[in-house]
């Protein structure tokens, strides 16, 4: 399984990899403020997490779970893998 | 699907023209009615412009005015057209086809065949694909392909999910015989599970008009729209433009026994500029082998395709010989894939 931090920093990569305008910052993973994302940057972002971690996010899991704040989102996908017993792609 | 044009008629792309409305919605005209961001609209759609049909104006005027350049630029005679094909989601009347308005005031001959598809942003390959079948098939000789798109009249332009995004416009096609394949290879696909997620939900049998299916509601974003407006969820759009398109491409290529490399040119669905952008970069396709053009336009829909491929033409991105290869993707859900070589001037049979 992968740490949260490893996680976390994979996320960091997919958003240089798909340039993202908004960097994702190192101290992001304490932060509980959303990220100042436009919702096609998501959305694209949702596309290449889905893609490289295995997994399908609902538009509910969106909403309720409050994934624009990366720190749930980094929780959402750490218990997914711990779920699906998939490790995210490299 | 997928198909190979290798058996029957070689059938080519003889002339494109376009024609756009002459009313004109700015970003600034947009984001006041509608609150959308005017700096989203320009920098992530990548649209600062859109035209739109006058009130009155419908699907046939600006398939007639698409066509009638075709002819004044190409000098074809209108009277060897034997058939109309004609795409659009909003036509005139609900019945007749608006195919048979445009024969006669094309006045084109009455031994023309005339039909309408319905399709979205796959409409052009999909056109071609049937245009090419008559050609080839020996039923048809010289087939005017139309798209024909008038969104404007499903747009709620309080809805800001849509607002800034589509465009009118209308694209007119000659396709002919060719003495070499110009129309190659296609791929098609459908999803139909997906009808929702792009939809114009009254108007129809299903749900038809009424008091109730005119009224506008909000949504828990703001937008207010009626059951008789466009509809769309985009992070579905989205993610199913990234799952097929890709796929859709190289097996069109593949059935023509082509590579990436080969190509030339890779006209998309000109969908918007982010999402375009972002399979690009996916695909790995270097951005001079690609065109965005839809700043002044927006998203014309079916006619996306052809208006873009003219820009190309006009930008002498294509020449003779070249590969081109053609997507579109979206409402149904639909997709297709068409692999085209443009055409030379000794390729067309002498009239």
């Amino acid at each position: 399984m992968e740490s949260e931090i490893d996680i976390f920093r994979k996320l960091q990569v997919i958003g240089r990899d798909i340039e993202l305008t908004y960097r994702i910052r190192d101290d992001e993973l304490n932060s509980e403020e959303p990220m100042n994302i436009d919702s096609l940057e998501f959305m694209s972002l949702l596309i290449e997490v889905q893609s490289r971690f295995g997994v399908k996010i609902s538009d509910e899991d969106v909403q309720h779970k409050r994934l624009t704040v990366m720190r749930n989102l980094v929780a959402y996908l750490f218990k997914s893998q711990a779920t699906t017993g998939h490790p995210p792609e490299t | 699907m997928r198909y190979v044009t290798s058996k029957g008629t070689p059938v080519g792309i003889f002339a494109v023209e376009y024609y756009l409305p002459e009313k004109v919605l700015t970003s600034e005209d947009i984001a006041a009615v509608s609150g959308l961001d005017r700096s989203t609209m320009e920098t992530k759609l990548g649209i600062k412009s859109l035209h739109v049909c006058a009130e009155g104006e419908c699907a046939s005027d600006l398939a007639v005015a698409a066509s009638e350049r075709l002819f004044a630029s190409t000098g074809f005679p209108r009277q060897k057209v034997d058939g109309v094909v004609l795409c659009t989601q909003n036509p005139d009347y609900k019945l007749p086809a608006t195919a048979c308005l445009v024969q006669d005031r094309l006045r084109l001959s009455k031994g023309c065949m005339a039909l309408d598809i319905n399709q979205g942003c796959s409409g052009y390959p999909y056109g071609l694909a049937v245009g090419s079948s008559l050609l080839s098939s020996g039923i048809c000789q010289n087939v005017l392909l139309i798209m024909s798109e008038t969104y404007s009249k499903v747009v709620s332009y309080q809805d800001k999910t849509v607002c800034g995004l589509f465009g009118d416009g209308a694209a007119s096609t000659l396709l002919r015989p060719a003495s070499k394949a110009g129309l190659i290879s296609f791929h098609f696909g459908t999803d139909g599970s997906g009808f929702d997620r792009l939809i114009v939900p009254a108007g129809g049998s299903r749900i038809p008009s009424n008091q109730e299916t005119q009224v506008l509601t909000e949504d828990c974003n703001g937008n207010y729209r009626s059951l008789h407006h466009i509809r769309m969820h985009g992070r579905d759009i989205f993610e199913f433009m990234d799952r097929v398109v890709p796929a859709s491409v190289a097996s069109a290529l593949e059935t023509g026994g082509l590579t990436m490399d080969d190509v030339k040119l890779f006209v998309f669905h000109q969908a918007n500029k982010y999402m375009l952008e972002f399979l690009f970069r996916k695909m790995k396709i270097p951005s001079d082998r690609t065109i965005v053009h839809m700043e002044d336009i927006g998203n014309t829909v079916s006619a996306s395709i052809p208006i873009a491929l003219k820009r190309a033409l006009l930008q002498e991105r294509v020449q003779p010989g070249d590969v081109v290869v053609l997507c579109g993707f979206g409402v149904g859900l639909s997709w297709a894939t068409t692999v085209l070589r443009w055409c030379d001037r000794d390729d067309w049979a002498v009239l």
